[in-house]
């Protein structure tokens, strides 16, 4: 495999953290090659330094033969280098055709007029390379997460990439859409152009990968080819130990109901029926839009109730907005990390957000208590921060996670709700949050669990519920229930095969 | 200054050494104290009259109202808003304090006058915290009406029939120190005791950084982001209140510029327009600046005209100075 491109010596410190400690890597023309690591381990740093969001303090970058310099994503671009960012750059108010060619000089005519023909054709020719048919007329707010990465993905292949870098291309599409990517990544090889994808999920580092370079704590450990290498291996190599179990469920034995749903309905939801035990964990299964997302915001107090009832421990709940169900003691961990975060705050003060009237007296805070139990959460959840004041911003993704988790249990929240509480985080830390979850359960608390990662949705829930179109179609329990029931009910097919 | 970053054991550290730490910081931090001091310098050296205790002492009477009412206006920008009707609520306020004050005795009048200026903001608040409007258009509809009846309640002409005793606070001492330098600071204090010591101070920045993270925390958003557009009316009605005790009347037409002035203060002072970061030591500074540029301006006898192209270019240079220094 010739060199295509070659990172020597990249260093980069932000104030407190050392991103990226002099990193080396090299990928090959026609390369996809695998980037693996734990939150915070420099895998996004040291791609926005290769494609000019972000400078390096000291390094080369050889490209195609040459040394190069990217002082701004555009440069990177005129260069052949695109990345698709795992926060979505579009401009949600424009359309899918004019965001694909923003930035790129051919949509004008000599004049100076934009050539809409040419803008839609070149939209459409990066959507058909994906394989991938919409409407491209549409405002990218109107799409839904999933079609907006596959706009940014089209985005870059339109500018004739020959060094494609992914930051967890997947996370926000369906199975199908997934197969179309990698068709498409698979094709592009074929035309010589280079991939460096950033990725949590092994599946795809096995399928997708030629060779694999794992950072850990901005170090690159090492590059191996992916025919070579196992899963425990690598993530060891990630975490630094080896990992006893991905997903150390503990048996506890259910107590009393501590929420019940009777008959609820709301714009999307029809007659939902369910109750939860302390120490429970209860899953919820079902496809995007099927209402999990809007059955959790309903017991939050987020969503207009219609008709039917929520009780907690038997008495029920007039929920108008998340001001009573904080009161009532249900805590919401959000699927989008950044609603759970004041990220221009302090750790501390976002761990007492939803505690405030512990900390406070008739208004004035007493700040020596809120840093006590900052300190105390910070230990128990082993958060990273160099001090109790750094603000949020600065931690990695995994640690922010655990700031929200710290700050619901600051609240003393009985009802958790749990919407993608592992998303966008390593596996170190995702055991972590699992030990977690176990540990609240056995205090008795009760815990819905809204997972589309269909593994820790059947390891670690007691109980799984599958909603379609916003009913319970089934009720499985975790000993006799398969990865393919699940989606075959979800999907509201019948398994046949 | 130190290049060490590192977190100090700040357990070892007295109350005071702590504040005076934190006062360092904060000012340091909203990196316009070099512009003011550089101003300074220039100042004392081009006109002799500059660098007196006299001098200082009429600076800071003169930005006394303009303290005020950018305190006010920092916790409405702290939470991400705006409002440009401080001028206006000052005006309406002021007019009908002054009005009644014959009739009801000082005190009450005065009270009144602040209920109105609260109540003004209060509605703002609710307008954009509750009804979700756009608080450039809400305070915008507030600077129209609230500025019309200050002239329709007094048919265009000042309302001058004040007490005596009144104008002791606009230009009485006590000590050494003027009643209104007293007042202003008194209020900075207090704003910034609010906001680092108390749920609501906690939560307005929080908005300004979050508004729906802080909503999803259980916390009732709408009060807290409606009373912090409730105090900028208060304070804008306590600057009105020391105004008509200076001038010894209120003049329907007063403060037309507060909400520049005050928006532009508070901005140079380090506070994000988009919410959620800076501090009042900032807009203290950023106050100051503009005080400076006045008083040395006068000072040189530069024709008014030519006042304001002056603190334009203060505002765009400071603004671009600090964004530079961000960058490097």
């Amino acid at each position: 495999m010739d060199t295509f491109l070659e990172l020597r010596d990249i260093d980069k410190s932000f104030p407190g953290v050392h991103a990226v400690d002099h990193v080396n890597i090299e990928v090959g023309r026609a390369e996809v090659h695998m980037l693996l690591g734990e939150n915070g381990a420099g895998k996004s740093t040291l791609m926005k330094i290769l494609s000019g969001a972000q400078q390096a303090d000291s390094g080369t970058i050889i490209y195609n033969g040459r040394k190069i310099n990217v002082p701004t994503p555009k440069r990177a671009l005129e260069l052949g280098i695109g990345m698709v960012y795992q926060e979505l750059s579009l401009v949600p108010t424009l359309t899918v055709a004019e965001n694909i060619v923003l930035g790129s000089d051919i949509a004008k005519n000599r004049l100076g007029v934009l050539d809409w023909d040419s803008i839609d054709r070149r939209a459409n020719e990066a959507l058909e390379t994906l394989g991938v048919n919409f409407d491209t007329s549409k405002k990218v707010e109107e799409l839904g997460l999933g079609k907006q990465q596959l706009v940014e993905i089209a985005k870059i292949i339109s500018h004739e990439a020959d060094l494609i870098i992914l930051d967890e291309p997947t996370s926000a599409l369906t199975e199908a859409e997934q197969e179309k990517l990698f068709n498409t990544i698979n094709r592009l090889k074929k035309q010589d152009v280079s991939f460096i994808y950033i990725t949590h999920k092994m599946e795809e580092v096995f399928e997708l990968g030629d060779r694999i370079t794992v950072l850990r704590n901005g170090k690159s450990i090492n590059t191996l080819p992916a025919a070579e290498a196992d899963e425990d291996q690598l993530v060891k190599m990630m975490v630094g130990r080896r990992l006893e179990n991905q997903y150390p469920k503990e048996e506890i034995e259910p107590k009393e109901t501590i929420l019940e749903v009777k008959d609820l309905t709301t714009k999307k939801l029809k007659g939902i029926s369910f109750s939860l035990r302390r120490g429970e964990i209860l899953g919820l299964g079902g496809l995007l839009g099927a209402g999990r997302s809007e059955l959790l915001e309903a017991i939050f107090g987020l969503r207009e109730v219609k008709s039917g009832s929520i009780l907690l421990d038997g008495k029920p709940l007039n929920l108008r907005s998340p001001v009573d169900a904080v009161k009532n003691n249900i805590a919401l961990l959000t699927k989008d990390r950044h609603n759970g975060l004041v990220e221009t705050l302090q750790v501390d003060e976002n761990i007492t957000m939803a505690d405030i009237e512990e900390i406070s007296n008739s208004g004035w805070l007493r700040l020596t208590e809120e840093e006590k139990i900052a300190e105390k959460f910070i230990k128990e959840l082993e958060i990273a921060t160099p001090s109790l004041d750094q603000h949020v911003k600065f931690l990695s993704g995994g640690n922010q996670q655990k700031v929200v988790l710290a700050k619901w249990l600051a609240s003393n929240a009985d009802v958790f709700l749990l919407h993608e509480p592992t998303r966008g985080i390593d596996v170190g830390t995702k055991v972590e949050v699992y030990n977690l979850m176990n540990d609240l359960a056995a205090e008795g608390k009760g815990i819905i669990l809204v997972s589309s990662e269909l593994p820790e949705l059947l390891s670690m829930s007691d109980r799984i519920l599958v909603l379609r179109e916003g009913k319970i179609v089934s009720e499985h329990d975790r000993d006799d229930v398969t990865q393919e029931e699940i989606v075959a009910n979800a999907a509201g097919a019948s398994i046949t095969d | 200054m130190s290049e060490s970053k590192s977190v100090e054991n700040t357990e070892s550290k007295s109350p005071m050494e702590k504040i005076g730490q934190n006062v360092y910081q904060k000012v340091k931090s909203s990196g316009v104290i070099l512009p003011l001091i550089l101003l300074i310098a220039a100042l004392s050296i081009i006109s002799p009259d500059f660098l007196t205790i006299n001098n200082f002492k009429n600076i800071l009477r003169q930005v006394s109202v303009n303290l005020i009412f950018s305190v006010g206006t920092a916790f409405v920008i702290l939470t991400g808003g705006i409002d440009v009707s401080v001028g206006a609520m000052l005006a309406f306020s002021a007019v009908i304090m002054a009005g009644l004050m014959p009739t009801v005795g000082m005190f009450p009048a005065v009270l009144i006058g602040l209920a109105i200026g609260f109540s003004l903001g209060l509605f703002n608040g609710l307008a954009v915290a509750w009804l979700k409007l756009p608080a450039f258009i809400v305070t915008l509809a507030m600077m129209l009406a609230a500025r019309a009846f200050a002239f329709i309640y007094t048919g265009g002409y000042p309302v001058s029939n004040i007490p005596m005793s009144f104008r002791f606070l606009g230009s009485g001492y006590i000590g050494p120190f003027p009643v209104p330098v007293i007042i202003s600071l008194g209020v900075l204090l207090i704003g910034v005791l609010v906001l680092k010591y108390t749920t609501l101070g906690r939560f307005i920045y929080g908005i300004g950084g979050n508004r729906d993270a802080v909503k999803l925390s259980g916390v009732n958003v709408i009060k807290y982001e409606a009373l912090a557009y409730g105090i900028n009316g208060l304070l804008a009605a306590l600057a009105g209140v020391i105004m008509t005790a200076r001038l010894s009347s209120a003049v329907p037409s007063i403060a037309e510029s507060a909400p520049f002035d005050a928006i532009a203060a508070v901005v140079i002072g380090g506070v994000s327009l988009s919410g959620g970061k800076g501090s009042l030591w900032g807009v203290f500074v950023g106050v100051l600046i503009f005080g400076v540029i006045s008083n040395g301006l006068n000072l040189m006898s530069v024709p008014s005209f030519w006042q304001n192209a002056v603190r334009g270019i203060v505002i765009f240079g400071a603004i671009l100075f600090d964004r530079l220094r961000a960058r490097s």
